[in-house]
């Protein structure tokens, strides 16, 4: 079990800001390793997951990936709600980044899996928000990857959806990715039993 | 009948419907990439790019169409450029340019005393004015947007569909934006001879946005784009050859006709099935 990412003394402000929105966070993960970051809005939880996607630069510090990580993303909302796309083509979005050419075997196993399956013809902007993280969720397992990010994955869920969402993160096997995810939902954050990460809003 | 027999013995006829039929076909593609890019406002600014090439080209005594297109991809780098930071977005980086353009294209008109007469003319373009030359550019860039989409269609329906999702996926985000706006930019330079800088969302968007309402997908809606495009400018050609009506007129009242049918066919259809 090796370290995939490490997160040395990381700090962040925004280039047209004077203060930090936080400074001096470290943290590590290995493989197959499950953190969640919790914290106020607007302590810089997202920013964290963009930090290590290498959407933004840290402002101090240094994010140490293992060479060729595959990351998969999992967003809070989809600002394109107009775009005519099936689920499964959502789904299917996984297949790019998956290194090991899985076919679409891979895309109904990913939708089975996060019980996704019977919305696949259905458009993804007619899908609840529910039925859209499943779908965001089966494209993630789709794609195959070592790190997985989820990004409030219980934004916008009725307690059902979300209970559901809790069951698929709790039943994740250990041999499948490491996770890591930001979270200020108690609800969730008390259901798993992962390693921790509290960001403070400066 | 005879009449339109005739003037298809003529070449400018038949290099205009070529132009028509292939642009088509490919242009409404670089209107699917500015509808869901959000590029609309980048698209005035290369129109008003269009004026301030004219007017250059005019001045100076150069060839019009090498001119905007250099002018128009010169915009554009300069736009990338502004957005490289992701602090300025690329609609107030087109709205900069666009009043940019426009104050340099009065300048270099009263410098150089270019009759307004002349630069007006620049808004209105003419598929029989179609030079060897401007077919062949014109084929040349249909197919590669034809090319582009179809060798690329899987990251670029990612991009359409979340910047973030197909970054973290592997997509070269970059590469393919600045391609789009290159693509976007060669198109208005090309379609601006066709149409004139004024119409060219007849040719470009207005397909798009008629079979966008009802397409299920993004497959669907570059087919049904291209396939709308090109009955709309093979059809507005035909009937502005034989009532002898501009063609940028026509196309571009019979797409705007199009677009309102589809509003209205879908908007029964709803109804229909609430009812």
């Amino acid at each position: 079990m090796g370290c995939i990412l490490n997160a040395n003394n990381i700090g962040f402000s925004y280039p047209d800001s004077t203060e930090y929105l936080f400074r001096n966070l470290s943290f590590s993960l290995n493989d197959n390793e499950r953190l969640l970051i919790t914290g106020p809005n607007g302590s810089g939880k997202t920013t964290i997951l963009k930090l290590i996607l290498g959407m933004l630069s840290v402002t101090e510090g240094n994010i140490k990936l293992r060479e060729n990580l595959n990351i998969a993303y999992c967003k809070q909302d989809y600002p394109n709600p107009g775009f005519p796309i099936s689920a499964e083509e959502v789904v299917k979005m996984g297949l790019y980044g998956n290194r090991n050419n899985e076919g679409l075997a891979a895309v109904r196993r990913a939708m089975e899996r996060t019980g996704c399956l019977h919305l696949a013809g259905r458009l993804f902007s007619s899908l609840s928000g529910g039925e859209r993280q499943r779908v965001s969720l089966a494209r993630c397992f789709c794609q195959n990857a070592d790190l997985l990010l989820l990004d409030e994955p219980s934004s916008f869920l009725d307690t059902d959806s979300r209970n559901t969402l809790v069951s698929i993160l709790q039943n994740l096997e250990a041999g499948d990715f490491a996770v890591i995810a930001v979270t200020h939902d108690s609800a969730v954050s008390s259901a798993l039993d992962w390693k921790r990460l509290e960001t403070e809003a400066f | 009948m005879d009449r339109l027999l005739f003037l298809f013995t003529l070449r400018p006829i038949v290099y205009g419907l070529i132009g028509m039929a292939v642009s088509g076909i490919g242009f409404p593609l670089a209107g699917v990439i500015i509808v869901r890019n959000g590029l609309i406002p980048m698209r005035y600014m290369l129109m008003h790019g269009v004026i301030l090439g004219g007017v250059f080209s005019i001045a100076l005594g150069l060839p019009l169409f090498p001119v905007v297109a250099a002018l128009n991809l010169a915009l554009v780098a300069l736009m990338i450029a502004m957005n490289r930071d992701g602090r300025t977005s690329l609609s107030t980086a087109s709205t900069a340019m666009m009043v940019f353009t426009m104050g340099l294209a009065s300048m270099i008109g009263h410098v150089f005393d270019v009759p307004a007469k002349d630069t007006l003319e620049i808004l209105w373009g003419s598929p029989f004015a179609l030079l060897t030359s401007d077919l062949v550019i014109l084929c040349i860039l249909s197919v590669l947007l034809v090319v582009y989409v179809l060798v690329f269609f899987r990251p670029v329906s990612m991009l359409f569909f979340d910047h973030d999702i197909a970054s973290s996926s592997g997509v070269n985000v970059r590469f393919h934006n600045s391609l789009m706006l290159i693509i976007t930019a060669l198109t208005v330079s090309v379609a601006m001879k066709l149409l004139g800088a004024l119409l060219i969302d007849a040719l470009v968007v207005l397909p798009v946005l008629g079979a966008s309402r009802n397409a299920k997908s993004l497959k669907a809606m570059f087919i049904g784009s291209s396939i709308t495009g090109f009955v709309l400018s093979v059809t507005g050609y035909f009937i502005s050859l034989i009532f002898n009506l501009p063609v940028s007129g026509v196309l571009a009242v019979l797409a705007a006709a199009v677009y309102a049918g589809n509003i209205l066919i879908s908007k029964i259809r709803i109804n229909r099935s609430l009812k």
